[in-house]
């Protein structure tokens, strides 16, 4: 069965995704193995990932995000969580699911403009 | 009134596919979209704990009224191995596997109403209700 | 007994049965079915005629008006049907004096043809009528009209009498009505006052670039603390904030509950990207929030607004927002 999978775009050295429809489980692993492999082949400094158009986050998302975050961590990447819903985040709340370590931002926008503050300093010290 | 709507649970995009139909009955019923967000995430909450524990199982949705309200019910049945010791799986911070369900005190934060059935190799039923405001 | 007395008291008894045909037909009003349709079809079969109207008194146009549905009369004829009741008007006379008016001959009675309505009875089949008017409290606020009795007899009356009694309860009946659907219009309303009123208590407040504050004032209840936590949210995407104070100055009680539903709004605030800033903890909020043993200490807090506002510039000012300072649930 062919699984649907999320483009993950490229933006200067961070990288781009943004989820668009319902991932079911199968789906959604697979789409964590892809961005590891990607930021791991790109080197990439950063990463956001957007939310905006996901209706529902279970504990089961909730677990693959903070999961990705983790692990892009220690390969060297920082993740900004963008997009959330007021709708999803009181449900996340109430749910008591945890996404400790999570960087969240409104949008895309500021995802990348946070990405940037928390990458420079460390650019600055490799090119010093 | 609209129909109830019955779902077999066997896989994981069964769960995707209950948590659509339970939000677009609580948008047809008039949840804000606040409500609809909870109501999708106990379905989804509550199915995938029968994918996890139990293999397979149904859930139900249903448009329920009374002379004073309107609302949605929601009833997950399964026929696996049951809870053992329900007030346990209750309380608060429980799980069995690290983040992943059960889940269960969370669930019924979000929603109004919340009963679970279960016995020990006799499945469990959990039915949980969201009222109109 | 002599031939008089029989008959009166024949007449008696007949009189006693109608009565109590009356109260049966007036027990059998069901709630909801349009009124006036009820009231013609009962007067329908408690006189035996052929069709009935119900015409209410309207101070504006001074008139007695034609009310939908009718029995025997089409609904857009029935609405056109007007009696003018004003001063100089040929029916005053009955309004101000008597309870029924009988038509024996449509084309022969001089008030029918005095108010221009031969023509109208002629459209729809009328031929012999009766208005007998509907008190409320002394007050006529209509009349029923039954026409055509079907034995072709015009009205007696017994008829009058009858339809007088039944008049009184259908005026009560509709006056019910009427109050019913004040009520029910008042509550509505204020209903939509109440919704508006809740969306004015949960203000929140934009203040310079990227600051929200949230001030909360009395109590605090499981409803409320739901709305409250939307208004912030939906103001966090609006405003675009970054940071959000909640000022619970004024909030008397800060039990578990409410303490929960502030870490929640909290924590919701930081799914969205806007840092929390708890201000205006009173001694005694404090000493209960430590004595009920819960802990705010992943939300920051300060005394007062003024030490939130400061702490909102220097987090917005920093270069750098640290990691920890963005983490959720840590």
């Amino acid at each position: 069965m062919e699984i649907y999978r999320i483009p993950i775009l490229q933006i200067e050295d961070f990288l781009v995704a943004s989820i668009q429809t319902p991932l079911h489980d199968a789906a959604a692993i697979q789409f964590k193995d892809d961005l590891l492999e990607r930021i791991y082949s790109t080197k990439a400094r950063g990463f956001v990932l957007d939310l905006t158009a996901i209706d529902v986050v279970d504990s089961f998302m909730a677990r693959i995000v903070a999961d990705v975050a983790e692990m892009a961590g220690l390969m060297g990447a920082r993740v900004v969580v963008t997009g959330l819903q007021p709708a999803v985040a009181i449900s996340l709340v109430e749910l008591g699911v945890e996404m400790a370590g999570v960087t969240t931002a409104l949008d895309l926008d500021r995802g990348i403009r946070i990405l940037r503050e928390l990458v420079a300093p460390e650019r600055e010290q490799a090119d010093g | 009134m609209a129909d109830s709507l019955h779902i077999p649970i066997l896989s994981d995009l069964d769960i995707v596919m209950a948590r659509v139909e339970g939000r677009n009955m609580a948008r047809d019923l008039g949840f804000g979209v606040i409500d609809q967000a909870r109501i999708a995430t106990a379905i989804s909450e509550l199915t995938r704990n029968i994918v996890l524990y139990a293999g397979t199982g149904a859930i139900t949705l249903r448009p329920i009224e009374t002379p004073q309200r309107r609302g949605l019910e929601i009833v997950c049945a399964d026929t696996g191995p049951g809870i053992t010791d329900v007030n346990l799986v209750m309380r608060e911070g429980y799980s069995s596997r690290r983040g992943l369900g059960m889940g269960l005190p969370g669930t019924r934060r979000l929603m109004d109403e919340f009963e679970i059935r279960s016995k020990s190799g006799e499945g469990t039923v959990i039915t949980a209700r969201k009222w109109l405001r | 007994m002599t031939a008089e007395k029989l008959s009166t008291s024949q007449e008696f008894e007949r009189q006693l049965a109608a009565l109590q045909r009356v109260a049966g037909v007036f027990g059998a009003m069901r709630k909801g079915q349009d009124i006036y349709d009820q009231i013609t079809h009962q007067v329908v079969d408690l006189l035996n005629v052929e069709k009935c109207a119900v015409l209410l008194y309207d101070p504006d146009q001074q008139a007695l008006v034609g009310q939908a549905p009718a029995v025997g009369v089409p609904t857009q004829d029935i609405r056109g049907y007007v009696i003018p009741l004003a001063e100089g008007s040929p029916a005053r006379q009955f309004w101000e004096v008597g309870d029924s008016f009988v038509v024996k001959d449509i084309d022969a009675d001089p008030v029918v043809q005095a108010l221009g309505l031969a023509d109208f009875a002629h459209k729809v089949g009328v031929k012999s009528t009766m208005l007998v008017g509907m008190r409320l409290e002394g007050q006529l606020i209509g009349v029923i009209q039954p026409s055509n009795r079907r034995d072709g007899l015009p009205f007696d009356e017994t008829d009058a009498r009858l339809l007088t009694i039944y008049a009184s309860q259908a005026a009560v009946a509709i006056e019910n009505q009427r109050l019913y659907q004040a009520i029910t219009a008042e509550r509505d309303r204020l209903a939509r006052v109440l919704a508006t009123v809740q969306e004015l208590s949960t203000p929140v407040v934009p203040v310079l670039e990227g600051i929200l504050i949230l001030p909360l004032i009395g109590f605090i209840d499981s409803d409320r603390a739901q709305r409250i936590m939307e208004g912030l949210l939906n103001g966090i995407v609006q405003y675009r904030a970054q940071v959000v104070i909640l000022d619970v100055t004024g909030v008397p009680v800060v039990d578990t509950g409410v303490a929960d539903h502030l870490v929640r709004a909290a924590r919701a605030a930081g799914l969205l990207g806007a840092q929390p800033i708890l201000v205006g903890i009173r001694p005694e909020v404090a000493q209960t929030i430590v004595g009920l043993g819960v802990h705010l200490h992943e939300i920051a807090t300060r005394g007062d607004l003024r030490d939130g506002l400061e702490y909102a510039l220097a987090v917005l000012h920093r270069k750098i927002v640290t990691a920890e300072g963005q983490h959720v649930g840590r």
